[in-house]
């Protein structure tokens, strides 16, 4: 999975600890999904697609074989 | 390059492993007068057991100085990527000045070494157990907002981990199973050491093997347990 998460906190001009707080979760968790080390839960998906006003699919970018 | 880097590191407490325990096997003779030169042992495991003790303390009141007045220096994730490993440093520090300064008062005892080594080792181990139940206050410091519960709560740790979220479980889970791995590995290497000892030396290890195999047997039926019924 790859995640524009990076990219899109730079374009609102969030750090991780202002993203954390307002998807009501850690910073590490914040890192942990922008490392692309942890996909996150639905709930969390759709909490950053809110706060980005982007679609979960624009976020989070699945291969094919993914699934 | 990196990654390659990472990987070798990964080997390196193997590496090391396997070392020591060709060491020991080595020298089971030499380690059979071990208590020929216990106060001189006793001395090196104070010594450690206090500098990891005092380096544990000390970053406690870094770490809180740090949580309440959040360094101007730093930027917001760096202060707060800084404040997490440096509770994890604290916390392993605390953690390896109690064990060593339990083992050299067990020692102490045992062999009757120097008062001052007892006592040494026993107002250190207090500090560290004194401040390995402090440490969990910290977190109210460094993250006031969250809902997170008291270090005096009899269920500090199963509250903790309800108040983690899923990304940090996630890392907790990684690191419970590989520390699980790891204790599993170590004790049975232990208890072939100690089996191996015995028969060399012929300074009977029996009890010590009995201990080990049972805490291998209940740290295996505990993890079985809590996981075959949730299938």
């Amino acid at each position: 999975m790859k995640t524009r998460i990076r990219e899109l906190r730079a374009r609102d001009g969030l750090n991780q600890t202002e993203l954390a707080r307002l998807a009501k979760i850690s910073r590490q968790t914040v890192s942990l999904i922008e490392r692309e080390e942890y996909i996150p839960s639905l709930l969390i998906a759709k909490r950053m697609a809110k706060i980005f006003d982007e679609t979960i699919e624009s976020i989070f970018i699945f291969d094919e074989e993914e699934i | 390059m990196e990654k390659k880097k990472k990987s070798l590191l990964s080997f390196a407490p193997y590496f090391l492993g396997g070392l020591i325990v060709g060491m020991v096997i080595l020298n089971f003779e030499a380690l059979s007068g071990i208590g020929t030169f216990v106060t001189e042992l006793s001395i090196t495991g104070l010594a450690a057991a206090a500098i990891f003790t005092v380096l544990g303390i000390s970053g406690f009141f870094q770490l809180k100085s740090h949580a309440s007045k959040r360094d101007g220096d730093m930027d917001e994730d760096e202060s707060e990527q800084y404040m997490y490993r440096k509770y994890a440093d604290n916390s392993l520090c605390i953690q390896t000045g109690l064990v060593l300064s339990l083992l050299v008062t067990g020692v102490a005892i045992i062999q009757q070494t120097d008062a001052w080594i007892f006592t040494a080792s026993g107002i250190t181990m207090l500090a560290a157990l004194l401040f390995l139940f402090l440490l969990p206050t910290l977190l109210h410091v460094m993250y006031p907002e969250r809902d997170l519960p008291s270090s005096s709560d009899s269920d500090f740790a199963d509250k903790l981990l309800h108040a983690s979220d899923e990304g940090e479980r996630h890392v907790m889970l990684e690191g419970l199973y590989k520390t699980f791995n790891t204790i599993n590995g170590t004790l049975f290497l232990g208890l072939v050491i100690l089996m191996m000892y015995s028969i060399s030396t012929g300074d009977n290890q029996i009890f010590g093997m009995i201990v080990i195999a049972a805490t291998l047997i209940t740290a295996n039926v505990r993890y079985v347990t809590s996981i075959r019924d949730r299938g």
